[in-house]
């Protein structure tokens, strides 16, 4: 790994205030992205990869959440202190972030041509026409067809595909050294989220921009990310390069996330789910928090939280009691 | 939808408000006890005479036939005579329509230039103390009676610290301007008569404020909750994310989309303000159309009364025409939609 990550998520811990306690969002969560690296992120809704992101950009809103512990830095700057104008230089320049919804993430009364131009602008003293050409080169290298009348339409008359090729471009808009993607291909059709995501990875490669990759879907960060975090009930529960971690998962809950995939039982077979739910997180849970669903817990995982364990390849690391027992 | 479909498709509306607007107020006017003829011969006339006024105004014939020569004249642009004053309706109108007009557009101008920066203001600085205000401020605007509110700006502006006069559209003594649209303040600048331009404005200040102080809280109320959508909407998160600055993501991306609803507020409330303007006017002896309507009402003159309808209804019909084109500027989703 090279010496300065472009992110660094440092023992993280988060809670939302609420009446008359707290939820625990995120807990001692530790993510390390490196330049130009492609880092993938996954875990089942509400296992806090999104509130990991938008604490990253600090994008919470201000008041409704509390930081217990650890820190961000972001390209040197530490995002829990930043003000304003930090934030504002930073986003969408230094760091540009890919959202889930493109059906929603553009303003629907502008032109995708006046966004772009303003958004470019916002960060580079350049003029308008100036930005415009830069604008369309965005979009010819999104293989856009026919930028320039792109350029005047609005986001309704654009389909999904098209849209969110258009806020990808936007991200790539001012050079930015880490694209934050949270989960940028859900909302669209199967067809189009392997040609969005190779165009995203293509283009990240190209300018050598780092992503931190958010999916629900394993398939996405096997093919995509350079290397994987596993996020349970808010935290990292396993980690490192994504052949290491995907051929040879050591934690239960990634086991059974791998097992949970459509191609890994027979056709007609019904799917392998995972038994029970996520638990409360509003209550403190002193041991491990996948003890409640997992085959192999035993008192000490419902007594007490797992260390920190490395497993064989290079950067592999765990967070589970019965570590030893499963490598085999 | 085009612009140009939707224009024709409103004015044939617009045809249909004024027949049915003139048949309901000509059977409701004609319909209450009461008789003009009577009324205009006075009270100790003879029956002769009275008799002589009926076949005069044409209140002998059938009712039907009564409509039918009002229609026939309202499309040549005849609104009949007044019974009260004699003059055809429509030059009646004409002289006291602008001044109504310059009150109605000053109110809402003004309740438009206070209302939409409280909304957005209450909105971004949502339950702070700028918030509060407004809110406290819209709910007293919006329970303050009218009649009230006039005496209270005239006791404290007029009275006590003579800051505005207390009623009219001029000094005593200073001549109108050259009439160009009715309204004076428009009148004096297009005229350069700035000194007549300002006692004007400075005459249309307390009763605008009067008629227009309901329409900030309708109006801060409208924008508030409207931008608290739109700054809800992920496009705004999009916008954050890029570096935008915070005055350019909330009046440069939320504001324009929370316009788009809070447009049909303000052709509602002109509607509102027309007929709001008729107390407004008697309380500082404004000499616009609500004065005279009143003083029609009273004695029965119909004809009158039918043209100041008339003439409301087709203002109200053209201003929400106004609107949904407005919209149409706006929003360019509505083509496609419509």
């Amino acid at each position: 790994m090279t010496a300065s990550p472009v992110l660094s998520i440092r023992n993280l811990s988060l809670e939302f205030p609420l009446w008359g306690g707290a939820l625990h969002a995120l807990e001692d969560v530790t993510i390390e992205i490196a330049a130009g690296e492609i880092v993938g992120v996954v875990g089942e809704s509400g296992c806090g990869k999104s509130v990991t992101a938008m604490a990253a950009m600090r994008l919470l809103p201000e008041r409704a959440y509390r930081v217990t512990q650890g820190a961000i830095v972001m390209l040197g700057q530490d995002m829990l202190t930043a003000g304003e104008a930090d934030l504002r230089a930073l986003r969408g320049s230094g760091v540009a972030m890919i959202f889930q919804e493109p059906l929603t993430a553009l303003n629907p009364t502008r032109r995708i041509g006046d966004l772009m131009v303003e958004v470019i602008r916002a960060h580079q003293p350049i003029g308008r026409s100036e930005a415009r050409e830069k604008a369309i080169g965005l979009l010819d290298s999104m293989r856009i067809a026919d930028a320039q009348a792109v350029m005047r339409r609005y986001p309704f008359e654009l389909s999904g595909g098209m849209r969110q090729r258009i806020v990808i471009a936007l991200a790539f808009a001012n050079d930015p050294r880490l694209v934050i993607a949270d989960e940028p291909t859900t909302a669209l059709d199967v067809t189009v989220q392997r040609q969005v995501l190779t165009l995203l990875q293509a283009r990240a490669r190209d300018v050598g921009a780092a992503v931190l990759l958010i999916t629900h879907d394993l398939g996405v960060v096997s093919e995509y990310a350079d290397s994987v975090y596993v996020m349970y009930a808010g935290k990292v529960v396993e980690s490192g390069p994504t052949d290491a971690v995907l051929t040879t998962p050591r934690h239960p809950y990634t086991r059974a996330l791998l097992q949970a995939g459509p191609e890994a039982v027979a056709p007609k077979s019904p799917l392998a789910a995972i038994p029970g739910g996520l638990p409360d997180l509003r209550e403190i849970i002193p041991g491990c928090r996948y003890a409640g669903r997992c085959g192999l817990a035993t008192d000490i995982c419902r007594g007490a939280a797992p260390p920190q364990s490395q497993a064989a390849a290079p950067g592999h690391t765990l967070s589970c009691w019965h570590a030893e027992g499963m490598s085999r | 939808m085009s612009i140009v479909g939707m224009l024709r498709r409103r004015l044939l509306f617009l045809v249909l408000v004024v027949f049915g607007v003139t048949l309901i107020t000509f059977a409701v006017s004609h319909l209450i006890p009461g008789d003009p003829a009577r009324l205009l011969a006075g009270d100790r006339a003879s029956d002769e005479l009275v008799a002589h006024m009926r076949l005069k105004l044409g209140l002998d014939r059938p009712l039907y036939v009564q409509y039918a020569r009002y229609m026939a004249g309202l499309l040549q642009g005849d609104l009949g005579t007044s019974i009260r004053t004699g003059r055809p309706v429509a030059e009646d109108i004409v002289a006291y329509f602008p001044a109504t007009l310059e009150l109605v557009l000053t109110a809402l101008t003004m309740a438009v230039l206070v209302g939409v920066p409280l909304g957005v203001a209450s909105a971004v600085w949502r339950n702070g103390w700028i918030d509060q205000i407004a809110r406290t401020f819209a709910a007293i605007g919006i329970s303050t009676p009218a009649f009230w509110l006039g005496l209270l700006l005239l006791v404290l502006f007029y009275g006590w610290l003579g800051w505005f006069p207390g009623g009219g559209r001029l000094p005593t003594g200073m001549a109108p301007p050259p009439p160009v649209t009715g309204m004076y303040v428009l009148d004096a600048v297009l005229n350069l008569e700035w000194g007549t331009a300002r006692a004007a404005l400075r005459h249309l200040v307390l009763p605008a404020v009067c008629l227009g102080f309901v329409h900030v809280g309708v109006i801060a109320r409208q924008i508030r909750s409207a931008m608290l959508d739109q700054l809800s909407e992920d496009y705004i998160r999009t916008a954050r994310a890029a570096g935008l600055s915070r005055s350019r993501v909330i009046l440069g991306h939320a504001l324009p989309n929370a316009a788009i609803p809070s447009v049909t507020v303000l052709g509602l409330a002109f509607g509102d303000l027309l007929y709001g303007a008729v107390l407004t006017e008697t309380i500082f002896a404004w000499p616009g159309m609500g004065a005279y309507v009143v003083n029609s009402i009273q004695a029965l003159d119909f004809p009158a009364v039918m043209g100041f309808t008339v003439v409301v209804s087709m203002a109200y019909v053209l201003v929400n025409l106004a609107v949904d084109v407005t919209y149409m500027l706006l929003d360019p989703r509505i083509k496609e939609v419509g």
